[in-house]
């Protein structure tokens, strides 16, 4: 149903450990791109995907980051320690660079894992689609929508599982966002789509970057679904006071969480109260600040409640 | 020795920490001077020494533009330093708040701490606030000599000393003021050490 997509950097990695449990409820799978070479904090995030009797799908061939030039320790990881688990997928991201030879063979080099290919970008789609032959409808289809439209999907519409992945966080300077915007409304729209799931990059958008420097603003990202607006989703965007130089990021973390506080607060608030919520709750009560990558980290995990909440309801 | 020190919106090239705090502003022949005023002003606020080193182009340039206080430099064409004038020791020149703002939080609170001021214990979001209200009001000469002391320890070079012994003299000053994340040490002294002929297969 939902492939919330993870470049796997440790926070995200935390966050599908901690999440585990939630997501393996609801039926939502994890798509994770291995981008930093942790590959204990990889397998401690799989560890608990299996133990929630939930799954998830490991890339193997990641297109950015430490693994890029070469996944074969991803690969291994997954032969040693997963190859019998059922609920972790191997999944082939297909980018512009990946060529029709190179893309069969690691479709078959990956055959003993359930397989899922992520369409982003990937020229060839009837020449894959002609040597998947029959092996294509047992294969998870993942279609980035900026990348793979519906021509290109149109060479794997036999396939029963197929799922549409669309970014909906906007990428900007923090201090440029507005204070709220519309997100997506995927969750609403994906069986029209004749998709049988669909995906996002939760509130981190598609653009990868290494690191970020030091922030300006501080800013704290929350969605939220409109049951006044055929349930599409939003997100708030909470911006510190102070964005003229990069000191004291605790303090402008907490001109941020006013904001949301207050906008919490609002009677008929539209915020869902999420053990995120909860938390930057405690936060505020104490006026602790526990990290710019726990506050991305919490972003995420309300989101992922959000959804969880929304599908337990529809 | 600490590179790239961010002061304000600036960045100082060099900085040397030895007894007094004295930085350095690099400004090649192709340099431009647009930034160099504003840049020195900000510094003056934070060491007690600055230095101008620049390409001999721009000497007049410079003489005429920055405070009497700050040294220059000329960097010849053979690649020698030569001084032009010295720069003054002036640490009641800076300014205890510039201090701060340039500093890490660990390091206000260690500056505090030695010099014995106590300073409020609140929650972190409240604490940057909290220590700027305190370290403001430190006699600027207090600030700067113990910013020095704390410094040379928090931004020492010495546990870098050995993957630097083991590097070629050429890539030695790199090393020096390009982070290295500590697991890619190993791999670049490896690098480094590996034949060319093999070298020459990773392509």
């Amino acid at each position: 149903m939902y492939y919330p997509y993870f470049r796997g950097k440790q926070n995200e990695l935390i966050t599908i450990r901690n999440n585990a449990q939630l997501m393996a409820n609801a039926n939502f799978v994890p798509i994770i791109e291995p981008v930093k070479e942790t590959l204990n904090g990889l397998k401690r995030a799989l560890d608990a995907v299996v133990q929630a009797d939930g799954k998830a799908v490991v890339i193997v061939n990641p297109f950015h980051g430490d693994y890029s030039d070469n996944g074969d320790s991803l690969t291994r990881l997954l032969a040693e320690h997963f190859e019998d688990k059922d609920g972790i997928y191997a999944g082939i991201l297909l980018t512009s660079d990946v060529s029709l030879e190179d893309a069969v063979s690691c479709c078959n080099a990956h055959s003993n894992h359930n397989l899922t290919l992520i369409h982003a970008g990937f020229s060839n789609a009837k020449g894959l689609s002609a040597a998947l032959g029959n092996k294509l409808n047992d294969i998870t289809h993942c279609f980035f929508e900026d990348d793979a439209g519906k021509l290109y999907q149109k060479h794997f519409f036999s396939a029963p599982q197929k799922i549409l992945i669309r970014d909906g966080f906007k990428k900007r300077k923090n201090r440029e966002h507005p204070d709220v915007e519309f997100f997506s409304d995927l969750h609403a729209t994906f069986t029209l789509e004749n998709m049988e799931g669909f995906g996002d990059f939760l509130i981190v958008g598609d653009e990868y970057s290494e690191s970020g420097g030091p922030a300006y603003a501080v800013a704290i990202h929350l969605t939220f679904i409109d049951n006044e607006q055929d349930d599409a989703m939003f997100i708030y965007h909470f911006i510190s006071d102070r964005q003229e130089t990069p000191q004291d990021p605790a303090g402008k973390f907490l001109e941020a969480l006013n904001k949301l506080i207050i906008k919490a607060d609002e009677p008929n608030s539209k915020i869902l109260a999420t053990n995120a919520l909860s938390e930057f709750r405690d936060f505020h009560a104490r006026k602790h600040f526990p990290g710019l990558g726990y506050a991305k980290k919490l972003s995420m995990q309300h989101h992922i409640e959000v959804l969880a909440n929304y599908f337990e309801n529809n | 020795m600490i590179t790239e020190f961010r002061v304000d919106d600036c960045k100082a090239d060099v900085v040397i920490l030895n007894g007094t705090g004295t930085v350095y502003e690099i400004k090649s022949e192709r340099d431009s001077l647009t930034r160099l005023v504003k840049q020195v002003n900000a510094y003056r606020k934070v060491f007690a020494k600055v230095f101008v080193i620049a390409g001999e182009n721009h000497i007049d340039a410079i003489s005429d533009s920055v405070p009497h206080d700050v040294g220059i430099q000329v960097l010849s064409s053979g690649y020698n330093i030569s001084e032009v004038r010295d720069a003054l020791d002036l640490p009641e020149r800076t300014c205890s708040t510039s201090i701060f703002n340039s500093i890490r939080i660990k390091e206000a609170k260690l500056i505090l701490n030695t010099v014995g001021i106590k300073y409020p214990d609140v929650p972190n979001t409240e604490q940057y606030a909290a220590l700027k209200e305190v370290f403001s009001k430190l006699p600027p000469q207090v600030a700067h000599h113990t910013m020095v002391k704390i410094l040379k320890q928090t931004r020492s070079l010495l546990p870098l000393q050995k993957v630097v012994e083991q590097l070629p003299i050429s890539l030695r000053a790199a090393a020096l003021n390009t982070p290295i994340r500590k697991s890619d040490q190993p791999r670049l002294i490896d690098a480094v050490n590996t034949p060319i002929d093999e070298a020459l297969q990773w392509m």
